[in-house]
């Protein structure tokens, strides 16, 4: 063991791996602070490079993009009042108010620092809960994954942003697609309208690049072109007006402040973590469940909405706190329960590591070596988050004319690269179009990728138990564990409900 | 209009084609400088990528120009091949890839080519496909597996990765001969089948010995039986069908091809540069550390033999599954 963390130790902290972290942060922060630009995006579109770097580098920057991304969010949230990420949304709330009431850095650092310790809880639980939970994966045979998918691919759906009908749509959207090509269990070549360069279905990346990337992209591209540009000039004119008579040394974040948000952090950062490992729910859930939380446990409900830290800081830890935790059915089980996570879970498959029960035992130091790195990047995060936060709040303003055409080529160029494919690029486009249509119509994306990846893991699932049952459904409940996942799956469902029903 | 021109324009670009190729053939063609390209109809950094670097790495100096190694994975590896027939025949684009792609899915799905369309010029290696069971199962030999299979027909589950695979087809093989019956249930790998092998939710699983060497190693599995004339060298342990007494080898060969239309003269060039870089001491070192097995590498005759037989093999499988 002592062998082991010192391996994965002398991995994680080589001097590159360490510069990929530092890049990844950076990078994260700045794309996390753009509007329409996320840490997810950036990671869709390194990863047809990851092939190309060692393992361990290309998990420092993939990481480090990442948590990046996170806080970054909450920048153009707090200085704008734009969320530059979803999960940042309930970081507006309040984190703009204060901004506007002459207290940005207050605000922005009260953000950095409960996103730093959410993000640090979480990424201890999976640390402490993802090996013991690999264990117990063997005893999952294909009846009890087919629960498992059935349960994640419910909750999935159900859970995007509280839109069950549009999210269950979109993620029986992904399974039909994944549908397309080969027949897991005859072989026979299927939904490919004959054409030839279907028959092995349509790959990850460039469904994961269009979705995500082209689809953003080409959206942000025409909306913020009209009218976001026009609103953000308006408000740094606002700004402007703001700052005469802003006097930066009253603005500093005290420690008393700090003590007095701590509690809405643990809040935060308890809440986002157990959200974070369920399949689907999703960073802004998270911040949104626990800043609820934190205003009903609060001395001072009444400032929530008004720029309270406790407001900032509960939604900020809370939807950090999905960071690490979000990763644990991918490690115990290989289900990715969240975009980010199926996106690291492609990077580990184009590493040569299958996401699952084996992952752990056959990548033991690699895996090791990143859990040293996620809790290493939450370092980097805060000391770079802390140096740069005065010049972040100008990034926000890059023009989207420049940053439109470089993100289309790179992910053009990216796809094509991963396999030698040019059906790869036709199904970025495709993909990308898709995308803008249900983005159009405002589906959620995200049920989609995930319905994408998990589906032909459920079908098989499904069709080898029915194999092994000799034809019988009544296989399905059979089983004890996968009873628990149905009555689980109810369960949940029932009281996310509630809780917006009350909500509302 | 749009289609008319472009039909003319393939016709024109054939002809031209056929002339240079006739051109070409009139002063026994050879290979030229530019870099030979060997497309691998696999995601890249698996065993095969590894294997076709070597040669990169070794053959390079003997053909007298750079290799490069290009992954295809698309379309099921499709693309690779189709890529390959496409290209010029001029010997620089050429394939490596066992028999599931140029023969088994020649066969069965609709292509541009016949298995004949391809012409092997090294035979690198051969895997031998190997059925294990977890060591506390009732089943712990090929004799006994037999006996209880016929005692009790279709009841024993066996995990194969792909179906028509080369894991598959020795089973389908392995049941004509001996007429007994066992649950075929697909899996995504021999990664997957070894995780329900583990965790006992089916009996037996059919792989490739390296993938479960450290787990025999450490008493968590039982190899039964291999397919092939010689048993592993990774499993020396371990039974052949054939000393069992069941008359059923099913090697699968990894062969370097190039398209049939590509000079004879050419195919004997490459096949002799390909064998000269692998005989190297480099090569052999790389090879043993990769545990790529390419120490009995063989040339153009012997590549054209094993694919004659190993065709031959195929199609009595698959007549016998379609009669099914």
């Amino acid at each position: 063991m002592l062998d082991l963390i010192i391996q994965a130790s002398q991995l994680a902290f080589h001097p590159y791996v360490l510069m990929y972290v530092f890049l990844g942060v950076l990078l994260g922060i700045t794309l996390g602070a753009i509007p329409g630009l996320s840490g997810d995006m950036a990671i869709a579109l390194l990863l047809p490079f990851v092939f190309f770097l060692e393992p361990a580098m290309a998990m420092g920057l993939l990481v480090g993009i990442y948590k990046g991304g996170l806080f970054g969010g909450s920048i153009s949230a707090i200085s704008f009042g734009v969320p530059g990420t979803p999960g940042a949304a309930a970081t507006s709330i309040d984190g703009y108010q204060a901004k506007l009431k002459g207290k940005p850095s207050k605000a922005l650092h009260t953000a950095l620092y409960s996103s730093v310790i959410g993000d640090t809880t979480s990424d201890l639980v999976l640390i402490f809960i993802a090996v013991p939970l690999a264990a117990i994966a063997l005893t999952f045979g294909p009846i009890e994954f087919f629960a498992l998918y059935a349960f994640s691919l419910i909750l999935i759906a159900a859970l995007s942003q509280g839109m069950v009908a549009k999210g269950l749509a979109v993620a029986a959207i992904g399974i039909l697609l994944a549908m397309i090509g080969r027949d897991p269990i005859t072989g026979a070549v299927r939904m490919t309208f004959g054409i030839p360069g279907l028959a092995g279905g349509l790959s990850l990346i460039p469904v994961l690049i269009g979705i995500f990337a082209i689809s953003e992209v080409v959206f942000q591209g025409a909306k913020l072109w009209r009218r976001k540009v026009d609103k953000l000039m308006d408000d740094v004119a606002e700004q402007a007006s703001l700052l005469q008579g802003y006097d930066i040394s009253k603005d500093k974040l005290t420690w008393t402040e700090f003590k007095s948000t701590l509690k809405a952090t643990y809040i935060g950062a308890a809440v986002g973590t157990f959200i974070g490992a369920l399949p689907g729910a999703g960073q802004s859930l998270a911040a949104f469940m626990s800043y609820g939380l934190a205003q009903r446990f609060s001395k001072r409900p009444e400032d929530f909405g008004k720029g309270s830290l406790e407001g900032i800081a509960s939604a900020e830890s809370g939807n950090s706190a999905t960071a690490g935790s979000t990763f644990i059915p991918l490690f115990a089980f290989g289900i990715p329960g969240s975009a980010t996570a199926a996106l690291f879970g492609a990077a580990f498959i184009l590493m040569g590591m299958t996401p699952g029960p084996s992952l752990l035992s056959d990548n033991t130091e690699i895996i090791y070596a990143l859990f040293f790195t996620l809790i290493f990047a939450n370092l980097v995060n805060l000391v770079l988050g802390k140096l740069l936060l005065p010049y972040y709040s100008r990034i926000a303003m890059i023009q989207p004319g420049y940053l439109i055409p470089a993100v289309f080529i790179l992910a053009i160029v990216g796809t094509y690269a991963a396999n030698n494919s040019t059906m790869d690029v036709w199904v970025l486009l495709f993909a990308g179009l898709l995308g803008i249509t249900l983005k159009l119509l405002s589906f959620p994306l995200a049920p989609l990728v995930l319905g994408f990846i998990i589906g032909p893991g459920a079908e098989r699932a499904l069709r080898q138990s029915m194999i092994m049952g000799g034809g019988d459904w009544w296989v399905l409940v059979k089983s004890p564990i996968a009873i628990g996942f149905y009555v689980a799956a109810f369960i949940l469902i029932l009281l996310f409900t509630l809780a917006l029903r009350a909500k509302k | 209009m749009q289609i008319k021109r472009a039909k003319i324009a393939t016709a024109v670009s054939t002809a031209l084609l056929t002339c240079t190729t006739a051109l070409a053939v009139a002063d026994t063609p050879s290979l030229g400088s530019d870099p030979i390209r060997i497309v691998m109809p696999y995601g890249a950094g698996g065993s095969t990528d590894i294997t076709a670097r070597i040669i990169a790495a070794n053959a390079a100096e003997h053909c007298g120009t750079r290799i490069d190694v290009v992954s295809m994975p698309g379309a099921g590896g499709m693309e690779g091949l189709q890529f390959v027939a496409d290209a010029e025949p001029n010997g620089h684009t050429i394939l490596m890839a066992d028999y599931s792609a140029t023969i088994t899915q020649t066969l069965t799905e609709e292509t541009d080519w016949d298995v004949e369309d391809w012409s092997p010029i090294v035979h690198l290696t051969d895997w031998k496909p190997t059925v294990y069971v977890k060591s506390d199962h009732e089943i712990q030999s090929i004799e006994e597996w037999i006996e209880l299979a016929e005692e009790q027909p279709n009841t024993f589950v066996f995990g194969h990765a792909d179906p028509l695979s080369l894991v598959h087809l020795p089973l389908v093989m392995l049941e004509m001969e001996t007429g007994i019956q066992n649950v075929h249930l697909p899996t995504t790998g021999g990664g997957e089948t070894r995780t329900m092998i583990l965790g006992g939710h089916i009996d037996l699983g059919m792989t490739l010995p390296p993938s479960i060497v450290s787990n025999v190693e450490s008493g968590e599995v039982t190899a039964i039986g291999v397919f092939a004339d010689e048993r592993s060298d990774v499993l020396p342990d371990v039974p052949t069908f054939r000393e069992a007494g069941y008359d059923v080898s099913f090697e699968a060969p990894l062969l370097v091809y190039t398209y049939s239309s590509v000079p004879e003269s050419i195919q004997q060039e490459l096949s002799d540069c390909i064998m000269q870089g692998l005989e190297s001491d480099t090569a052999q070192t790389m090879s043993s550390q990769a545990s790529a097995g390419l120490d009995n590498v063989q040339g153009l005759e012997s590549a054209q033999a094993i694919y004659q037989d190993t065709t031959a093999r195929v199609r009595e499988v698959l007549a016998a599954i379609n009669e099914d």
